[in-house]
């Protein structure tokens, strides 16, 4: 961990964990026997195969999820009653992913949560095995190939870039470098009609007091440049829909992330008969998502204009909001159709002289609950409650415009789980398909690309398999 | 082509009194592969991202190609991170793999293929551009990744310890393709590392920088032979050099009972201020066993051996008399022994008192005050 400013850091990520990333040198050699540091108590850690490489774990312990292309192995365990994502890397990038992740939990930024760093590994003839980095898998988020796989909506990536612009600016504005900006690292979920993004993978990043403009500028710039190749990559494998212009979404990225920094960070000019502007100013950043912990008032020197300043924002506006009213913890726009959902309750039951703390009590009885029970069992790890109700409440009005009436409640989730739930669930071949890509990019491990089965077929043909006889790496490098 | 220039460059961190790099002036020739080493928090990450344009230059100025880059954005510089990024796209071809940043930039097909494909035959992977990335091993997935760097044709390759998150095998193995590969296309390199080894290794020269500070810049061999200060040469070279401090005594080195031969030259360099003391050093390989009437020779007591079969290595605590003078001082944090390299046929037994002489043209000294180098 660079630590060149820590003094000037956030307390709260500078006390966020014991583990100190070193350098791997003399004095810090990998320990002798297993060592488990970790964030969560799940005595099932310690049962685990440690002493086997990550790609030879039994089946039984993998819970088959979608994965993101990865030059590591990385495998989703079930760990009791938790799902963990196990990533093999060397100890001291496990350490310092940890110690980053760490400290971003604690800044309530939205990552993956680490839950330990695993070293001294040893095989059974006691030969050194990598570290392992442990995070918890984050329920109901998905990797970007596994949204287009499902072909869903042909403004996925647009509503993918959107989602990422905000979580880059998010990072930043906490003073997180990422050094690796893309799609591939990064997790969504589903969040009403948009998406959140996550971040899952720290290696290359640097928390800093603050971002210089170059920093910026180049997560920018690489984010773009990754972005349009991930979606190239997507169109060789006609998984994207045909008239979406790579170039275009990867300049979007660029655009959206620009206005989101100066709505949340420019300073804006009015004169002093125009203080409602302050307001304005307010209401728009709420629209975004975002509150005003602090607002910088000054007056300019020729005393003529006042200039305003957010200084301090935070994400999160609706959802917190929903979360004093109901204690419900939802992604934001999905906390806005909530809230929406709870004024039409509370017009259509009469209550606007009532509390809306005690409406919202009654709301969540009366219509919230009862609905997201009516999620299929075997659906209950797949669609979040809240996605749930958002996505009744889109099928509702579609039936009742079809109609030309209002539908009952109970009607319109019927219909929902029949005719549009089934659409979530990932076909086999699909999900084999998503892992065998995100395998491919591994350049670690020989038990990835020496298995036979996962190469030699398809587009290559004959000779595409790979023979280790045939791949003298070593020969090449001698002429 | 390019050369790189820190000239009076200083970075102090907001809230910090002491710069992370300290008035840095550095050359990088054209087409040279310099290696940045030094121990963590030296500022060395620092140095290559001011260059990267990543951090803010707060005193001096960047030269790439005699062009003054210090305030300029990252992507304006033509510099590649090598290795920060590189995903391979199981959908694409080898050849699309490398070139997609090309056809980003608007460069014309027949130039992206014409790049593809010479890199392609530097990388030795001209047979497997039209096949996707699940078909190649892992090494020629590796190559791959550093293709989509080469096609760019930059001014200037950064490497951040860039081989930290590969295993053991991989690290020895992907030292030697980067070292070839930037000998063969001669684009300037600037690779940081806190790996010694690695910087003997790969670098045409090495600058050693502690606490933001150069300490000294050279041939792997020049830092080896003649480092410049007791830093330098505690740090490079594994096992790390023997350093000790001995108070000198009618122009010789006394070593309990007895004494070693120094260069007048040197002791006449000393000052005051080193209040007649003088550090050794040797490196474990220009010590050797000598007769126990032999002059010039000190006592080790053999704490530990090993027997390599090719090296045997000697581990003892050189016996001095005990005065507050010569409780030696041991100036090398990285091995607290003294360590003797020899032919393992006659390696002595452990709790033995051996006598040791130093190869006079092999000896290092230095001054204790300011630690630089006498000899």
């Amino acid at each position: 961990m660079d630590t060149n400013d820590q003094s000037q850091l956030d307390p709260r990520a500078v006390n966020a964990t014991s583990v100190n990333a070193e350098d791997d040198t003399e004095e810090s050699k990998e320990p002798e026997a297993l060592n488990i540091t970790a964030a969560s108590s799940n005595p099932k850690m310690f049962t685990l195969p440690w002493n086997q490489p990550l790609a030879m774990w039994p089946d039984d312990l993998l819970v088959n999820l979608p994965r993101g292309i990865s030059r590591h192995v990385v495998r989703f365990v079930r760990v009791g009653d938790d799902v963990y994502a196990m990533k093999e890397i060397t100890r001291s990038v496990a350490e310092r992913e940890y110690e980053l992740l760490r400290r971003l939990r604690k800044l309530d930024l939205p990552t993956v949560t680490p839950i330990a760093v695993v070293t001294g590994r040893h095989d059974k003839d006691g030969n050194p095995l990598e570290a392992m980095l442990v995070t918890e898998h984050l329920k109901y988020s998905l990797p970007y190939r596994a949204l287009f796989a499902r072909n869903l909506r042909t403004d996925t990536a647009e509503r993918l870039i959107d989602a990422l612009a905000v979580l880059m600016v998010r990072l930043h504005l906490a003073g997180f470098y990422w050094g690796d900006v893309s799609l591939s690292n990064v997790l969504f979920l589903r969040d009403a009609d948009a998406y959140s993004a996550f971040l899952v993978d720290a290696e290359t990043g640097d928390l800093h007091a603050n971002l210089t403009s170059g920093q910026r500028e180049y997560d920018i710039d690489l984010a773009r440049t990754n972005i349009i190749g991930e979606l190239m990559d997507l169109s060789s494998g006609e998984l994207l829909p045909s008239d979406v212009d790579e170039v275009e979404v990867g300049n979007r990225l660029v655009d959206r992330y620009h206005s989101l920094w100066s709505a949340l960070t420019d300073v804006d000019t009015f004169n002093p008969d125009e203080m409602w502007k302050i307001e304005k100013r307010v209401n728009k950043l709420n629209e975004l998502g975002f509150d005003v912990d602090e607002l910088e008032v000054k007056t300019a020197a020729d005393g003529t204009h006042v200039l305003v300043r957010p200084r301090v924002v935070d994400a999160g506006y609706a959802s917190r909001k929903l979360m004093r009213l109901t204690g419900l913890d939802v992604q934001e726009n999905q906390a806005r159709r909530l809230l929406n959902d709870l004024d039409t309750y509370r017009a259509s039951t009469w209550r606007q002289n009532d509390d809306l703390e005690v409406v919202a009590t009654d709301w969540m009885r009366e219509v919230y609950e009862p609905t997201v029970r009516m999620i299929p069992p075997e659906y209950r790890s797949q669609i979040e409650p809240a996605q749930f109700f958002h996505e009744v409440l889109d099928h509702r009005w579609f039936l009742a415009e079809n109609a030309g009436h209002d539908i009952p409640m109970a009607e319109a989730v019927q219909s929902y789980v029949k005719n549009v739930l089934p659409q979530y669930k990932l076909d086999k071949k699909a999900m084999k398909d998503i892992n065998a890509d995100a395998d491919s990019g591994v350049i670690d491990d020989e038990f990835t690309y020496a298995d036979d089965s996962a190469r030699g077929q398809g587009a290559e043909g004959e000779g595409g398999g790979y023979n280790p006889e045939d791949d003298p790496d070593a020969a090449v490098w001698s002429h | 082509m390019a050369e790189v220039v820190f000239d009076h460059v200083t970075r102090i961190y907001p809230g910090n009194d002491k710069p992370s790099v300290d008035d840095l002036n550095l050359d990088i020739k054209d087409g040279e592969f310099l290696v940045l080493v030094g121990p963590s928090g030296c500022g060395k990450s620092t140095t290559l991202r001011m260059l990267a344009g990543l951090e803010e230059v707060n005193k001096g100025r960047i030269f790439i190609g005699g062009k003054d880059v210090t305030t300029m954005q990252p992507k304006d510089r033509d510099i590649a991170m090598v290795f920060q990024n590189y995903a391979l796209y199981p959908h694409m071809t080898v050849a699309d793999n490398m070139g997609f940043a090309l056809k980003i930039a608007g460069t014309p097909k027949e130039e992206i293929r014409k790049r593809v494909e010479e890199a392609a035959k530097i990388l030795d992977l001209t047979e497997f551009l039209d096949r996707k990335p699940k078909a190649l091993s892992g090494g020629q997935r590796q190559r791959v990744a550093m293709g989509r760097a080469i096609v760019r044709k930059p001014k200037v390759f950064l490497m951040d310890e860039p081989l930290s998150n590969l295993d053991a095998k991989l690290r020895v193995q992907t030292r030697t393709q980067i070292a070839a590969l930037q000998r063969q296309l001669g684009v300037t390199t600037l690779y940081v590392t806190h790996d010694q080894t690695e910087a003997l290794t790969m670098g045409d020269r090495i600058a050693v920088i502690k606490l933001g500070k150069l300490q000294q810049v050279g041939a792997p061999t020049e830092l080896y032979d003649r480092p410049a200060n007791v830093f330098v040469a505690g740090f490079i070279g594994s096992p790390s050099m023997n350093l000790n401090t001995h108070p000198v005594v009618d122009g010789k080195a006394k070593i309990g009972d007895d004494t070693l031969d120094l260069p007048a030259e040197a002791v006449n360099k000393l000052t005051p201020e080193d209040g007649g003391k003088i550090v050794v050093g040797f490196r474990p390989e220009d010590g050797s066993l000598a007769a126990p009437d032999e002059p010039n020779a000190f006592s080790l007591k053999v704490v530990n051996v090993e027997d390599l079969g090719s090296d045997g290595y000697i581990y003892g605590n050189i016996i001095t008399d005990g005065s507050v003078a010569e409780t030696t001082t041991l100036m090398s944090d990285q091995n607290k022994l003294t360590t003797i390299r020899v032919n393992p046929r006659v390696l002595p037994r452990v709790g033995e008192v051996v006598k040791i002489k130093i190869d006079p043209s092999k000896m290092h000294l230095f001054a204790p005050s300011t630690e630089l180098r006498l000899n």
